[in-house]
């Protein structure tokens, strides 16, 4: 009988390894992250938005459910991003070149330009951008740079989107809102996927609802939840608590080898006491 | 705080076990063990089966479709021990298996759990009890030219190891079918958060061989 279980269960699990796998990627060649797991999202008080007929505010109101319908979803990761509003106006960034910091070529060129390079940023700042060296065609949509790090650490994101076209405004609000946590997934490290159900696919698809599962196992990966307790201390009824603490380190949660290791000491030390017990029950010692 | 009180009650549920084992000093015959049938009184489980992870929240295709069903093989090992009024300790460990063809970043999902269960009939039981959740991602590291924006552009996989760790709270309903069971298992991610409150579940064939 036990037998045949194995088999048919062998079997049956031959089938089941014939399924794809997916494959995330990252933006570097390496694991580049920010180093703290709260970052605020802001969009730049100055931007404007004409070609894309959109206002500043209708841009703030985009990025919540962009980060609470798509990054802040997964429990896996401790990763929690948060709508922060508008932020000081930063000089450039309407017509600016945005470079990578390991980009020499691109700043002495925007250094050189008319238009100036876009200076660093922190944490994650979205703007409209006119200048079209930056996307390299009407049809691309936003362009993400994170362009400032601490090591290997990510310190700030750029996000821009296309003012040289208008593609972006005559979007429906649901792909907006699509663009825009795709972009972020660029903000946070992630590369794209070569997966159409993924949301870190490289173009727009029919219908976006939620992340596809190399975006939740990349951002897993790279912000990994260092012991929840069932979504308490890590993704914080304390922290969602914004008018207590402003302090943007989050409480330390639990190790969670705590709670394996008592599943563990009770898994094998109480079993083998119990199975003696028995045994002895058995042979008439009772 | 809530790690210790867990502690506490499994630690609890622990001596419970072996205090109904004990024999009483004064010679007074002990109790023996309440179970349904004489077959589940000390039994080692085998089971197969597959994971959901975050039933209908990971889109699927480019129309919207969520995922309602994976086949992610799983196999485990648990143990069952009665306790009193036909309710059982039943601690496991399961491995959720990393696909065949994930070359560039290989992914293991193990379960630690522990669950008390009921068996309010005699083919039926419900269980309900919590896991540690332990997700590990290995990279095997290279690179891959995929489409950005007009172009193409370089992406890299990880080359490191790392992982993840979860409590989830666990509810579970099981067909006792003689030696065979057929179990359906959920798991609450973040059950105290709800916006990234998720739930998983399992669906498994077990064995219990008696010892």
């Amino acid at each position: 009988m036990f037998m045949k279980f194995l088999i048919m269960n062998l079997l049956a699990l031959t089938f089941f390894l014939s399924e794809k796998a997916l494959a995330w990627t990252l933006n570097n060649n390496f694991t580049g992250s920010f180093k703290d797991n709260r970052v605020n999202v802001y969009v730049d008080s100055g931007t404007v938005c004409k070609n894309n007929y959109i206002t500043p505010d209708e841009l703030v109101e985009l990025i919540e459910p962009a980060l609470d319908n798509y990054w802040n979803k997964v429990p896996t990761s401790n990763l929690r991003l948060k709508a922060a509003g508008f932020s000081k106006h930063i000089d450039n960034i309407n017509n600016g070149r945005l470079c990578s910091p390991t980009n020499e070529t691109c700043i002495n060129d925007g250094i050189g330009s008319p238009e100036g390079l876009i200076p660093a940023v922190n944490d994650i700042v979205i703007a409209c951008n006119s200048n079209g060296v930056n996307f390299g065609g009407s049809n691309v949509l936003a362009v993400t740079i994170p362009n400032k790090y601490s090591g290997r650490k990510i310190v700030g994101a750029l996000i821009i989107i296309n003012e040289q076209s208008s593609v972006f405004g005559g979007l429906s609000r649901s792909d907006k809102i699509a663009v825009i946590a795709h972009e972020i997934g660029h903000a946070i490290g992630l590369g794209h996927s070569k997966e159409n159900a993924s949301l870190m696919y490289y173009r727009t698809v029919e219908q976006r609802k939620r992340l596809g599962q190399d975006d939740i196992d990349g951002v897993s990966f790279l912000y990994p939840m260092k012991g929840d307790l069932y979504g308490f201390s890590e993704n914080g009824l304390i922290a969602n608590c914004a008018t207590i603490s402003t302090d943007k380190t989050p409480p330390p949660g639990p190790p969670p080898f705590i709670t394996m290791l008592i599943v563990l000491f009770l898994f094998v030390p109480c079993s083998f006491r119990y199975g003696r017990r028995i045994r002895k029950k058995d042979h008439g010692t009772f | 705080m809530l790690h210790l009180l867990i502690s506490f009650f499994s630690a609890f549920l622990c001596l419970t076990i072996n205090a109904q084992t004990l024999p009483l000093s004064t010679g007074a015959p002990s109790r023996a063990p309440a179970s349904v049938s004489d077959k589940s009184a000390d039994h080692f489980i085998f089971k197969a089966g597959t994971y959901t992870e975050f039933y209908n929240q990971v889109q699927i295709d480019t129309t919207g479709r969520m995922k309602e069903f994976d086949r992610a093989p799983t196999i485990g090992f648990g143990l069952e021990m009665p306790l009193k009024n036909h309710f059982y300790f039943l601690p496991e460990i399961d491995w959720v298996l990393p696909r065949k063809s994930a070359e560039r970043v290989v992914k293991n999902i193990f379960f630690f759990r522990a669950d008390l269960g009921i068996n309010p009939m005699e083919w039926f039981r419900i269980r309900a009890g919590t896991s540690v959740v332990w997700l590990n991602q290995q990279g095997g590291g290279g690179e891959e030219t995929l489409n950005n924006g007009n172009t193409t552009s370089t992406f890299y996989y990880p080359i490191e190891n790392r992982s993840s760790f979860n409590n989830t709270l666990d509810l579970g309903a099981e067909l006792l079918l003689k030696k065979i069971s057929l179990r359906f298992q959920t798991y609450t991610f973040a059950a105290l958060e709800p916006r990234s409150r998720q739930i998983s579940y399992a669906l498994f064939l077990s064995y219990y061989w008696e010892r």
